[in-house]
C-alpha cells in the first residue's frame, strides 16, 4: 500500500493474531444458575463510568465516555447521547435501531441541560453464547446504562426500569407512572412461527401488568445503586 | 390545610424524591429551591412539581435570604421561608479533595463553566485571537477520558463519537483530540490598553496559559480571558518551543535561564 495510515501506529508487517489452545474444561455454570441479574460498576479504568450486568446467559459491558466536546458549529444548549451496541450475534441494522430506542429512553432521565455543547458516548458490548431475542436483553441494557451513567457522575432524574413480557419490552419511569418506550423485535411481527407469542393479549394489558411488577423488579437495582 | 409531616432523607440515590416545592409548615410556608444535584420534576399522575435527587450523595439544606425585589408579588414575604436543597457527593464534601484526586468517585466536575479558572494550551494565534484547548481545571481533576487526543487515552466510536457528526479535518489541530476548545480574544488579554494588544507579544503556540472562562461561547469555543494579574502564561519555552523553559521576569517578559534570551509574553503573577 502506498498511502500510509499516519494516524495509527501500525504493528510490524509480520504480526500474526494470537491463537490459544482450546481449553476443554467446561466451566460449571451452576454457581450462576439463576436468572437474577448481577451488577458491577467501575471496572474499566479509562472510561468515565462503566458497568457489567450479567446472569447465567449473558454478560453486558457498558462504558460511558464524556461528556466531551462536540464539533458542532452552532451552540447546543443540551448534551447529545450517542449509543453504540456491539454484538456479533445480531444484525447491525437491528442493533442500530435498538440504540436509537435506548437513546430516546435515556434522554428522558439524563439532565441534558447540565452538559451544554457536549456529548455522552455509551458503548455496550454484548457477550452472549446463545442468542435470544433482542427484546429479552432490554431490561439488562437499561439497567447497565443507568449504573454506568451514575458511575460516570452524570446526573439523572430517574432510575428507569424495563420489563419484558410476552415479547414486548416496556420502559417505565417515575415508578411506573410514565411510559417511556415500547419495543418489539422487528422480525417477531413478521413471522410468528414459534407459536409462543400470544398476540391475543392487548398491549394495554401488557403495560398494565408491567406497571404492577416494576417496583419489585427494580428493587435489586436500587439496592445495588444505594451501595455504590 | 393539614400540616405535612415529612423527614428529609440523609443519603439519597438518583431519582429519589426529596420534597415538594412548597411545604405548609408553621408559622411560615417553606419554599424549597433545587440546588446542585437536584432538579424539579413534574409528576403527571399527581400533577405536582417535586424536587428529585440526581446523584448519589448526602442531602444538604441551606436557608436562603428572600430576594427583596419581589414587591410586585402578592404574597407577603414574611410568610415564606426559602430553603435551598442540594445533594453533595459524599467524597467531595470533605475538603481534602486534592490528595486523592485519582479516586473515581471524587470527581464532581465534568464540564468547564462560566467563571472557572482553567489551564489551557495555545494551539494557534492570529492578530485577533489565540485558539486554545482546555486541558485542566484549577484544583479539580478532569474526567479520566477528558480529551482522547493530547490529554490521555481512550476510545472513540467508529463514527467518531459524539463529535463525529460534524467533525471536519480542517478544524483539528494535531489529532482527533476531544478536548474543549477556547478563544482568548485580543481585547480579553489584559485589562489595560486593551486596544493595543499585539497577540504575538502575549502568547505563542505551545504555551500553557491559566485563564478564566468568560462565557460558554459558540458551538465550538469557550471564550476565555487573562485580564487579571494572576492569569496569563505559566509555562513557555523559548525560540518557539525549541529552547528551554523560561521564567517570568515581570508581567510582560520571560527569560530563559540557560541562554538568557528574553521573550515577550503576558505572564501570570506566580505568587
Amino acid at each position: 500500500m502506498n498511502v500510509q495510515d499516519r494516524r495509527r501506529i501500525l504493528g510490524p508487517a509480520s504480526a500474526k493474531p494470537l491463537v490459544f489452545a482450546n481449553s476443554n474444561e467446561k466451566q460449571s455454570l451452576s454457581a450462576l444458575n439463576n436468572d437474577e441479574l448481577n451488577f458491577q460498576n467501575g471496572i474499566i479504568s479509562n472510561s468515565n463510568g462503566s458497568s457489567i450486568v450479567e446472569n447465567n446467559k449473558m454478560s453486558l459491558l457498558t462504558l460511558v465516555y464524556g461528556p466531551r466536546s462536540t464539533r458542532d458549529v452552532s451552540f447546543q444548549p443540551n448534551c447529545k447521547i450517542n449509543i453504540i451496541i456491539k454484538s456479533e450475534k445480531f444484525e447491525t441494522k437491528n442493533l442500530k435501531e435498538l440504540s436509537q430506542f435506548l437513546i430516546s429512553v435515556l434522554q428522558c432521565c439524563v439532565c441534558l441541560e447540565n452538559y451544554p455543547k457536549s456529548g455522552i458516548d455509551i458503548f455496550i458490548n454484548f457477550n452472549i453464547e446463545d442468542e435470544d431475542e433482542l427484546v429479552e436483553y432490554i431490561p439488562a441494557l437499561v439497567s447497565g446504562c443507568i449504573i454506568a451513567l451514575i458511575d460516570a457522575n452524570i446526573e439523572i432524574t430517574d432510575i428507569i426500569g424495563a420489563i419484558t413480557l410476552n415479547h414486548t419490552a416496556v420502559c417505565l419511569g417515575q415508578n411506573g407512572d410514565q411510559l417511556l418506550g415500547l419495543w418489539k423485535d422487528p422480525y417477531k411481527f413478521n413471522n410468528n412461527e414459534s407459536g409462543d407469542y400470544d398476540d391475543s393479549i392487548p398491549l394495554s394489558e401488557i403495560i398494565k401488568s408491567c406497571q404492577e411488577k416494576i417496583i419489585v423488579s427494580k428493587q435489586q437495582l436500587i439496592r445495588f445503586i444505594s451501595n455504590m | 390545610m393539614s400540616e405535612l409531616n415529612f423527614e428529609l432523607p440523609s443519603r439519597v440515590i438518583p431519582g429519589q424524591l426529596l420534597c415538594p416545592l412548597y411545604v405548609p409548615t408553621e408559622p411560615k410556608v417553606t419554599k424549597y429551591i433545587a440546588g446542585p444535584g437536584t432538579k424539579v420534576v413534574h409528576y403527571d399522575l399527581n400533577n405536582i412539581d417535586v424536587i428529585t435527587s440526581t446523584r448519589i450523595g448526602n442531602v444538604q439544606v441551606v436557608e436562603k435570604d428572600l430576594p427583596n425585589n419581589e414587591e410586585n408579588e402578592k404574597t407577603t414575604n414574611n410568610d415564606m421561608m426559602l430553603i435551598e436543597i442540594s445533594v453533595i457527593n459524599k467524597t467531595t464534601s470533605n475538603d481534602s479533595g486534592i490528595s486523592n484526586t485519582l479516586s473515581k468517585s471524587n470527581r464532581d466536575k465534568l464540564l468547564p463553566k462560566e467563571g472557572d479558572i482553567v489551564l489551557c494550551r495555545v494551539v494557534r494565534i492570529s492578530l485577533q485571537r489565540a485558539n486554545v484547548e482546555i486541558i485542566g481545571f484549577q484544583n479539580e481533576p478532569i474526567p479520566i477520558d477528558g480529551g482522547v487526543g493530547t490529554n490521555g487515552h481512550g476510545v472513540i466510536g467508529v463514527n467518531g463519537g459524539s463529535g463525529g457528526a460534524t467533525f471536519s479535518m480542517s478544524q483539528s489541530s494535531s489529532d482527533l483530540g476531544e478536548t474543549f476548545r477556547g478563544i482568548i480574544r485580543s481585547q480579553d488579554v489584559r485589562a489595560t490598553e486593551r486596544d493595543r494588544v499585539k497577540m504575538i507579544e502575549c502568547f505563542k503556540p505551545g504555551d500553557i496559559v491559566k485563564a478564566q472562562i468568560l462565557s460558554l461561547g459558540d458551538g465550538v469555543n469557550y471564550y476565555l480571558t487573562t485580564a487579571r494579574n494572576d492569569l496569563g502564561v505559566i509555562f513557555a519555552k523559548s525560540n518557539n518551543g525549541a529552547g528551554n523553559l523560561m521564567y517570568a521576569m515581570d508581567w510582560q517578559t520571560m527569560v530563559s535561564p540557560v541562554t538568557g534570551v528574553i521573550e515577550k509574553r503576558k505572564c501570570a503573577k506566580p505568587f
